[in-house]
Formats: structure tokens, sequence, C-alpha cells
């Protein structure tokens, strides 16, 4: 095979992934998906296989092919797609993360022979769950309205039926419908762009130079997993709970065999089936060994299908990663971002070089709904912060940082559209968890309510058992929520389902920092000195935790190693 | 009377000189001064001994404030908030953009946290006080700001876009207090919505802005003492020219004013051929750029440096790192790729024999007979072919391809690159690159443009005359140019249509009197409105030119039926009857330079054979050609060229690839279409 070619087809497929994101964002009419970009898309080739993918959410990118090929089990095979269908399905025992994330997708074809997939998924704003935000609930039912398999647009058209059942049980229908059109205009691009490739090469080069690209992802991945010394590491932690038992944690554990067939990354010994709804369905957790295992072995790379193949995941049948019909699964992240951390503490002894402490946790989830009696509609806010990253050998955490290409909604932003002012929003000092190289920041952002009837609802995990360090480095700061922090009616939420809000009252969101790396009393002496002039650790901590203290004397910031 | 423009590059400092009258032009190049710039720009003028008394305009583009960003030399600069949001800097948008990588860095602030102060006051989004400016509370941040000896200092309040008095008063409170600190509003700089995109444009103005108004200052010094009498303008970021005054007050207006020159170039050039749309492409050492231009340049509204937003408008350039030094290497499990590091000038592409080892793009070029080793930038270096072929080796044999096969590898996966680039400057704004020609200039654009016109079906390539020059002699074409906006959110069906024409008015006031004082005559200011627009509920916005420039009622279902169509051409669907809603004004105002015209040549019979020189093989596709090879300074106009040949002149090469055909124009330019 000709590596230009190869290279060639590589670009043009990564190109066209970009243009189908530019669409959704551009298009899209739901904050959650033009502002703050959860969402993502790849092509795919006729087995489902992922050839390439935009930026966006990691979390999405492992398991889009199992959204087409459960679907194509639903259907009766792979040859029941039409061109022009477009078909969306939520399953989260099968493929997504919970029901919120729609995955809408189109079949691809040249020459009338179904050749690949074009595939989006986005977190659908509002799928009329019992709460908005889907509440704290054991069963499925209560999360919102499941859409199995289901062809919304056939050979071009759109099934206006199904439409208005989709936005019939939605507080937004005009967001979720937005989001449709707008996947399915990606959907329609990257088909295009897609055929256009195989026009120019010929469908059986361009075959060929997939399966290169694939061999290469492959090489990539087992050459860096070669230089892992071989054995089994193991890591535990605890969840701080189910979501609705609050008093009991979960633990999760996982165990990272090396060997010479690549990773085996074994979840055994966590936690059985939960109460909560954040169990958490096989595809999605085999997603986040994926993630974790690009950012061992490929962190810069494009994730292809080639890059998995060094991976075996075994989860056992009874299991919080395992999740089965009909039990929650709304915050099956929760799980699943244990699972990626644990990967990273588990080699943290094998290659201390490549891996991080505990990150703040992500998807700190908060919702402020209400209802607007004048105009009869319902307004969502849907906020999720970013928080402290754990330290690694040679570098801090970043502070203040998503799981992707994700953003926050602007504080001008939400003023205008919403009934809310911002009060606050800075980094949280001393949340970044001390060690030799310290975690990240968390933030604050601080809400006044200035409207009527307004709800909270809130998931922040990693509030009892906060961030963990590694090889010597400490916890970093918690995630919280607070109504009227410091108030006489403060009320502290993490987790929290329809609080009501009075007008005039303040919600406070605390993200946590993330874990150190290594003995923070080995942190250099210039950089303690840095991190107490910017304010990003108290003198207090500098003293504690780094060993340094203010030179009484000159009462300068001059700092003398206690 | 002359015209003269100075643009610094980072190797060559290009002068440009035409005499209106007779339309002849000069150019000279001599090496940029790195550590002072005004010196270069000295030694060029007295280089070429410009009479500068008899100067009408002088047009300068620098790199002095892109390189203080890039080396991080900007002033010591620092920041005041609203009270509880000094962080907002830092936190950003939160985004991960390698979304794997565990060791990816946000942005480093240009203001660390302890330079970054906080104020009491507090504006709502519709423009009311929620609470007053507390002026004691500035006073003592501008105390710390002066123990601190900053030099700088930006002020991005909370809702400033809506109502910008308390930054006003702040600005007013620091002259008094501190009258050598400039001073940068974010209202003035980027008066827009997004508190986090708003304050790292402030910043980056004011972190630039101490160093770029010394050098405007010493420059025009320097020429007032040479005997310049008119006044010194700038490029900007936009494609318009502005003055020293105005350049040194906003800087990062002028940050990306380095390529747009050959964009200007491009447009102009094809405004006299009588063709609207074209991509212009220019390749150089390390990087190509590729533009789309339909009547005008297309602009972005924000792009980012070194991970910081920038809320300004540029001109929309899609840039890749793969330029004639880039260097080619096959990765640890097999892939071959091309850059985005580059050989640089030092030690240059291994046929330089400067001590260079890997294989680059000139190198390939070279290995396949494209370029003549003794005629590279006129004789100036003599390129080794042995070299080059020991540089291929190593790929070569990893692929089991001989030396030229890999050559030609390496070329093909940079010219899909550049395809790549020029598919989504066209596509992407929903055009077919079918129906555009191809401006090519910079060194290595002649030598790949052609093969990217075959690749792209597209009717028509055009290497103007003195390619290497050509960006600098844009800048000659340039008009001044001022943008201005307002957000301003209200739905288009029911909007206030005087408060609409106010706004306007405002701007366009502000404009024409900049103009006015730049010595613009009032016939030749042109006024632009537009508006950014949106369907109620979505979040980005399409501009629209508002025709005629007043908004009534028929104006307005104009501009509904403009945006549907619009919104269809870029994404595939529009949803006719649902409302817009209005998010910004814009506006801009330009002020007409004279359009010079291009000399003419000498003109001859179709065939070319005067200029003919030695013919060589070169390696076309997947085998070896003869061909003929002509000396571009003799050929005449109305001469004939017959693809595969081979035109050189001193610094390009063009390629004429078989079953294309050449011709030179009146005024000297190749025209390169499918035969």
């Amino acid at each position: 095979m000709n590596p230009a070619t190869v290279e060639v087809v590589r670009h043009a497929l990564l190109r066209a992934c970009d243009e189908m994101k530019l669409i959704i964002r551009r298009t899209s009419p739901s904050p959650l998906t033009y502002e703050m970009q959860d969402f993502s898309v790849a092509l795919m080739n006729e087995n489902a296989d992922l050839l390439g993918q935009s930026a966006g959410l990691p979390h999405f990118l492992g398991n889009l092919g199992t959204s087409v090929r459960t679907t194509a089990e639903d259907i009766g095979g792979f040859d029941r797609f039409e061109e022009g269908d477009v078909y969306i399905t939520n399953d989260p025992y099968r493929t997504t993360l919970h029901l919120a994330d729609v995955t809408a997708f189109s079949p691809i074809f040249f020459q009338q022979t179904l050749v690949g997939f074009a595939v989006t998924r986005a977190h659908w704003i509002d799928i009329g769950s019992a709460k908005t935000v889907g509440g704290l609930f054991s069963e499925v039912f209560p999360e919102g309205t499941f859409y199995k398999s289901v062809r919304v647009y056939e050979r071009g058209k759109p099934n206006e039926s199904i439409l208005r059942i989709i936005g019939g049980n939605s507080r937004l229908p005009w967001a979720i419908l937005g989001d449709l059109r707008a996947q399915a205009a990606a959907c329609k691009i990257g088909g295009e762009r897609y055929n256009k490739i195989i026009g120019k090469y010929g469908l059986t080069t361009f075959r060929e130079a997939v399966q290169a690209i694939f061999e290469h992802g492959e090489r990539t991945a087992r050459e860096e997993a070669k230089k892992i010394p071989k054995g089994t590491y193991e890591g535990t932690a605890y969840m701080d709970n189910d979501a609705i038992d609050l008093e009991k944690s979960i633990k999760i554990k996982v165990a990272v065999t090396v060997d010479d067939e690549g990773l085996l990354v074994d979840v055994d010994g966590s936690s059985g089936p939960v109460g909560g709804n954040c169990n958490c369905g096989l595809e999605q957790a085999r997603t986040g060994a994926r993630t974790a295992l690009m950012s061992l072995v490929a962190p810069t790379y494009f994730a292809n299908e080639g890059f998995f193949k060094p991976l075996r995941f075994k989860v056992p049948e009874s299991s919080i990663f395992n999740a089965k019909w009909p039990s929650g699964t709304m915050f099956s992240w929760m799980p699943v971002e244990y699972l990626i951390d644990l990967i990273h503490t588990s080699l943290s002894q094998a290659i201390p070089d490549r891996v991080a402490a505990a990150t703040y946790g992500c998807a700190s989830i908060c919702h402020i709904h209400g209802y607007d009696e004048m105009e009869r509609k319902y307004w969502v806010l849907s906020d999720t912060q970013g928080g402290g990253w754990g330290g690694m050998m040679g570098k801090d955490g970043e502070s203040a940082m998503k799981y992707g290409d994700v953003t926050n909604p602007p504080c001008e932003f939400v003023e205008k559209k919403y009934n809310v002012m911002v009060e606050r929003y800075e980094l949280v000092q001393d949340s970044g968890g001390p060690g030799k190289w310290r975690g990240g920041l968390g933030v604050i952002r601080d809400y006044r309510i200035l409207g009527q009837n307004a709800k909270l609802h809130a998931v922040f995990e990693r509030h009892k058992n906060r961030p963990w360090g590694i090889r010597g480095g400490s916890s970093g700061g918690m995630n919280d929520v607070y109504v009227n922090f410091g108030g006489p009616n403060q009320v502290e939420c993490p987790k929290v389902t329809a609080l009501p809000l009075e007008r005039g009252d303040v919600v406070r969101l605390m993200t946590g920092g993330g874990g150190g790396f290594g003995n923070p009393k080995e942190r250099d002496h210039e950089m303690v000195k840095w991190d107490v002039v910017n304010g990003y650790v108290s003198r207090e901590s500098a003293e504690k935790d780094y060993g340094f203290k203010l030179n009484e004397s000159t009462r300068k910031e001059i700092l003398v190693r206690t | 009377m002359l015209r003269v423009a100075v643009d610094i590059g980072g190797t060559f400092t290009d002068l440009v000189v035409l005499n209106e009258e007779t339309n002849e032009i000069l150019l000279d190049k001599v090496p940029t001064v790195t550590a002072n710039e005004a010196e270069g720009v000295r030694n060029s003028l007295v280089d070429s001994k410009v009479p500068l008394a008899s100067v009408s305009n002088f047009v300068h583009g620098s790199t002095v404030a892109i390189n203080a960003v890039i080396e991080g030399k900007g002033a010591k600069t620092g920041l005041i908030t609203t009270l509880g949001f000094r962080d907002v800097y830092e936190i950003g948008r939160l985004r991960k953009m390698e979304i794997y990588n565990p060791r990816y860095r946000k942005p480093v602030p240009l203001v660390p946290r302890y330079l970054r102060k906080e104020v009491a006051e507090r504006m709502s989004w519709d423009g009311s006080t929620i609470a007053k400016l507390d002026e004691d509370s500035v006073n003592r941040v501008l105390d710390e700001m002066d123990s601190e000896r900053v030099k700088a200092i930006a002020v991005s309040l909370m809702n400033a876009y809506a109502n910008p008095t308390h930054e006003k008063k702040i600005a007013e409170l620091a002259t008094r207090h501190s009258p050598t600190v400039a001073i940068s509003l974010s209202h003035d700089v980027a008066n827009e919505w997004r508190e986090y995109e708003r304050t790292s444009t402030t910043v980056m103005n004011a972190y630039v802005q101490p160093i770029v108004s010394k050098y405007l200052q010493s420059l025009e010094g320097i020429l007032s003492s040479l005997g310049l009498k008119c006044g010194l303008q700038i490029m900007q970021s936009n494609g318009g020219l502005t003055s020293a005054k105005e350049a040194a007050r906003t800087p990062v207006h002028v940050l990306e004013s380095g390529p747009v020159g050959g964009i200007i170039a491009a447009s102009k050039l094809c405004e006299l051929l009588g063709r609207e749309k074209l991509v212009s492409f220019d390749m150089g050492g390390t990087t190509a750029k590729a533009s789309a231009i339909d009547g005008a340049p297309f602009f972005i509204q924000e792009y980012t440096l070194l991970g910081h937003v920038l809320r300004t408008p540029a001109i929309d350039i899609r840039e890749i790192g793969k330029g004639g030094g880039s260097i080619a290497r096959v990765d640890a499990v097999g892939g071959l790729h091309v850059g985005p590091e580059s050989s640089g000038s030092d030690p240059g592409p291994a046929c330089y024999g400067k001590g260079g080892t890997e294989p680059t793009v000139t190198d390939a070029d070279l290995v396949l007979g494209k370029l003549n080793p003794e005629y590279f930038l006129g004789g100036a270096i003599k390129l080794q072919m042995s070299s080059a072929e020991k540089a291929f080796e190593k790929i070569a044999k990893f692929y089991g391809m001989n030396v030229v096969e890999s050559a030609n590898a390496v070329n093909t996966i940079t010219d899909e690159a550049m395809t790549g680039a020029i598919r989504m400057v066209t596509v992407e704004k929903g055009f077919d690159p079918r129906d555009f020609s191809l401006v090519a200039f910079g060194g290595a654009g002649p030598t790949h443009a052609t093969r990217l016109a075959i690749e792209l079906e597209m009717p028509l390539v055009v290497i103007p005359v003195a390619p290497g020059n050509f960006s600098a002699l844009g800048m000659l074409f340039s008009d001044l140019r001022h943008d201005y906006v307002q957000t301003f959110l209200a739905p288009l069906n029911s909007v206030d249509l005087d408060k609409v024409s106010a706004t306007y008015q405002k701007m366009e006031g502000e404009g024409s009197n900049k103009l006015r004082s730049e010595g613009v005559k009032e016939h030749d200011i042109l006024i632009i409105r537009s508006m950014d627009l949106r369907y109620v509920g979505q979040e980005h916005v399409l501009n629209v030119t508002v025709e005629p420039p007043d908004l009534d009622s028929v104006a307005r279902n104009s501009l509904e039926e403009s945006f549907n169509e619009l919104h269809k051409s870029r994404y595939t669907f529009n949803i006719e009857k649902t409302p817009l809603e209005i998010v910004a004004l814009r506006l801009t105002a330009i002020g007409k330079s004279a359009t010079p015209t291009f000399r003419k040549i000498a003109s001859g019979s179709s065939d070319p054979a005067g200029a003919e020189k030695k013919g060589r093989r070169i390696y076309l596709g997947a085998d070896y050609t003869d061909c003929k090879v002509y000396e571009r300074s003799r050929l005449k106009a109305k001469n004939q060229l017959e693809g595969p040949c081979i035109v050189e002149e001193s610094g390009s090469t063009t390629v004429v690839y078989p079953d294309q055909q050449g011709e030179i124009d009146a005024s000297g330019n190749i025209l390169v279409s499918p035969m």
C-alpha cells in the first residue's frame, strides 16, 4: 500500500469529521450542544468500526460503533439499512452512557453498496424524565424516553409521527428536535464526504487504506504497551454513594494485567448492581477503559478501531459495570470516571512517568430549572463545571478543565438567558492536591436566583472521597453544592433532586481539585513561592503541606523550608 | 508621487516602491534586523535610495507585535475585573483540546493571578447599573499596580458590552493616577458579550501595546528624519490599513497582518483579470496559507493565538504547517508524515548543503527535477542533488521504494494537505472549488499550485509577476479600514428600527471621523452595515449585509431571505418561517485608496522560443518526462506555453503539467489552464 494514499485517506476522513462537528455546533439550538459542545461525531466503515473522529467527548467515542451494531441487531441486520435513513438510539444497557445521550446515524451507500456510517451523539437537554436532570431513581422509566433503534428519517424523509412522539415527551421540544435536525444534517454531510473519498480512490483501494490505518493504530498502541513492565497491577477506590442511599459507599476495583497480548482490564471485585441510577452498561465501561488506554499509549492521536485492539475488558455478569434492564443508569459516568482514574493509579508503580493522579471527577452536573408562567414555557439552565486535574511527573495538574473539547456557559450568556445572576466565578484556593507536582484547582460559581419557582438538581461526586493523590501526593479538594453558603439557612447538597429555590437564594457550585503526585515536601521552592504569591496555595497550606514558612524577619513573601 | 510598502518578515524585509506616474515598480529585499526592526526599515530605504520627500503613501507591515507574543516578551500587564471575576481569564472555557492527553496544557495566562485585581461594581445584562463603581477600590488597585510597576492595564468588567460607563470611569481615574501606563478597555477593544473572550482579547491588546507604540514612535522618528512628509499607515489583520496612532492604541488588530497583503494583492489582481472567485495560495518555507475570495475576502470574528482566544476581525486564512522546509519522517510504526517540523533557514533543506540531513519538501522538488540546482534564489544558493537524494534513502529503504518514488510520496502528502486546506476554505462556505481560480505566490507556491489545480479541477492558475514580493505589493492596494461592532440582542420582526439606526449612526460617526482624521476625503469614504442574525433559539450567527443601508420593513424582508439562503448553502438546511433574531450590529468604515494599475510588459508572438533555456527531465506523477525550460524575465505577452514545461525565475519555479497550457498576459502574469 502506498503510504501517501493511506495518509491522504486518513486526513480526508478526519476533515470530514471536522465538518460534521461544525454543522452540529452551528445549527443546534440547544445550549448544551452549541455552547457546551456535549456531543461527538465519527465516521465508520461498513462493520461500524471507528475510522475517524473529531475532538469531542472521549466518553462517547469508544462505543459509537455499538450504537450502529445494536440497531442492526434490532432491525434484523445490516441489510435493512437504506440510503437516506437516520436512526436514533439511546440504549444504556447495550451502547450509551444514559438515555439522554442520543446517537443519530446514517448508513452510507456507494453505488448501492453499504460502505459505512456517519455517526453523531449529542446529550439531549430534556427527554421527558420525571425530574429534569433525571432525578435519583432506581429504574430507567422515570429517566426519560427510551428510543430503541428508531428510524426517524426513512430514505431521506423525516417520519413526522415519530418526531411528534419525541417532541411530545420533552419539556423543551424545540431544543431536542433542533439537535436531531442538526445531527441529521451532519450525517448527510459526513456521508457525502465519505463517498467522495471512495469515489476518488475506488472502493478496493479505500478499504486497503482503511486496513492500513487500523494496522497503524494497532501497531502504535502495541509498541507503546510493550514498554509497560509485565505484571498485574491493582487499584481500589470508593464512590461516595449510589445517589440514593447516601450513607453507603460503593467499591470500585480495577486490576490491569500487562502481558504479551496487551492489556487486560478486569473490574472483578467492584460492587454489584446498585439501587441508585449509577449502573453502567458494559459497552460504556469498555469505552472508559479505551479512553484510559489511549491516554497511556497514544495520548496525542485521534482514535480509530486499531488503537483499541491491544485492550481486553473483563466484567463479571453481576456488576455495577454490567447494567441490566431496567436498572437506573442516569449517572453511570460516576463509576466510569473511577475506572479511568484507577487504571492510571494501578499503573503508577509500573510507569510513573505516564500516569496522573485522580481528577476532580468530571461531570459535576447541575440543572436549575423553572416554569415561566407568563410564557408558559420551561427553562433549564444546565451547567457542568470544570475542575482540577491530577498532577503528573514533571507537570502540575491543569485547573478548571473539562473532560474533552467541551465548554462552560459564559456568565454573561446565562444572565441574559435565564433568571439568574452570577456573583462569583473563581478558582478555589488550596483545592489542588499537594504534591511534588500538585493537582489543579477547582472552581466556584455562585448563581443568585432572580426568578420564582426554580428548582435545583445536582449530582456532584467525590465529595466524601476526595480526588486521591499518587506516589505520596495528597488528595485534592472536594466537589460540593450549597444553597446560601455561610448564611443562617445554609444547605449543603452535593446530590439533590428538585430542591425548591426562593428568589434571592444563592446556589454555590464548587468543583474539586486534582490529586497530587509525589511528596509535597519535595516540591521546588520557586514553585511553592509562585503558588503563594498568586494565592493558588495559602500560607497555611505552604507551611503544613509543603513545609515552607513565611520569613518572619522580612514579612515579605519569602518562604523558608522548615 | 511614490507609494512605498515595507513588509517585515521573519527572514527578509521586503520593499516595494510604486511610481504612480509611470506605474514602474521597484523591488528590494534586505535581511530583517531582528533586534531592531525600525533600523531594518531604515536600511532598506537607504539601500534602495527612495526619495522619501516625494512619497505620498507609506504602508507598513511588521511582526513586532506577534513576535512579542510568540517569544513571551510583552509588557508586564495588569488586569482589572468586576469583584468575583478575576479568574475568568484563567478559567477560560474549560476546553481540553487533546482529549486523551493527560499532559495537555491550557494557554498560559499573560497576566499572572497576582496582577489580576478586582473592583466593586456591577452592570446588568441590559445595561442597567446594579452596583455603582466604588472609586476607592479603583484607586487602591491602581496603587497596587503602580507598586508592581505594571506597564499596561487591561480593564474588563462584567456586561461592559451593554454599558461601558464604569470601564470609561476607570480609564479616567487610571490616566490621572498613572499617566504613563497604557490602558485597554474591553468595550473598546472587543465590544461583544462572553466575558472570557472579551477579556482575553483586551489582555492581549494591553500586553503588546507598550511595545508596539514604542516601535511605531521610533519608526515615525526615523522616517521623518529621512524626509517623509505623509503619515505612516499600518496593515491590520482585517486586510485594511489604519493610522500608526490607531495601531498603537489597539495593536491587537494588527497581530495577524503578516499574510494578508498577499490576499489583498490577489483580490486586486483578479479584479483586473475580471474574475470574482479565487483562492489565494501562499506557500513559503514553513507554512502554506489558503484563503477564499468571492469578490472580497472573507472575514472571521475570532481566532486563537497560542491558545488565547481573540475576538477581532481578521481575514479568514487556513494555515497548514507544510512549506518548502517541512521535514518528512517515518513514525515509529511506519506512517509517513510531512511537517510541521521545519528545517528553517539554518541548516535549511538537505540540498542547501549547510548540514541538514533530513529530507524536506524542497529536497523532494529538487530530486523530482522541478527545481534547477543552479538557479535557486537566482543562483544565490547552489543546491546539492546528492545531499537531497541521500536524505531520502532512509524513507526509500523503509518502504522498499527508490529515492525518486519516496520523494514523490512526500510531495503527494504535502499536496494533499494543501488541497485539503483549499477545500476547507471553499467547501466550508458552501462553494465548489471548481468555480475558483488559484492565485499562487510565495517561494514554493508556483511549484505546487498547478498540481493542486488538477486535483481540485480548478479552471485557472495565476502566477503573478514577482511572486516572492507579492505580499508587500498587496499593501499598496489596501484601503483604510475600521470595523465596529455592538452586541444588540433583539427579535428582527419587532426591533425598534430607530434604535437600530441610531446605533449604526453612532458607529458611522466614529468611523468617518477616524477616516477624516487620517486624511481621507469625503467621497472616498464607504460605509458597509451588516447584522449578525440567527434563528430564534439558535446560537451561532451568520453575517448578512444590510442593503439598502437604512433598515425599513422592505429591507427587513430581504434580510430574512438572504439569511435563509445563506443558511441553506452553509448547513444543508434552513428553517423557513422561524423568526430571526439580531445578535450584533456591525459596521465597516472604508477609506478608498486609488487603485494602481499593473504595468504592461513587451508583447511577442505565441512562440516562447526566445525565453527557452536548457531543458531537463522531471518526474511527473509516475515517470520521468522531458521538459522545456523557460526564463520568465524573457517571456513576452501572448507567449503560449505547452505542458509539460517549466518557467524559472529568480524567486520561484512554475511547473506546467502535461494536459495543461500556459499563457503570458499583457502584465506578465502566467495563466495556466487545462488543455
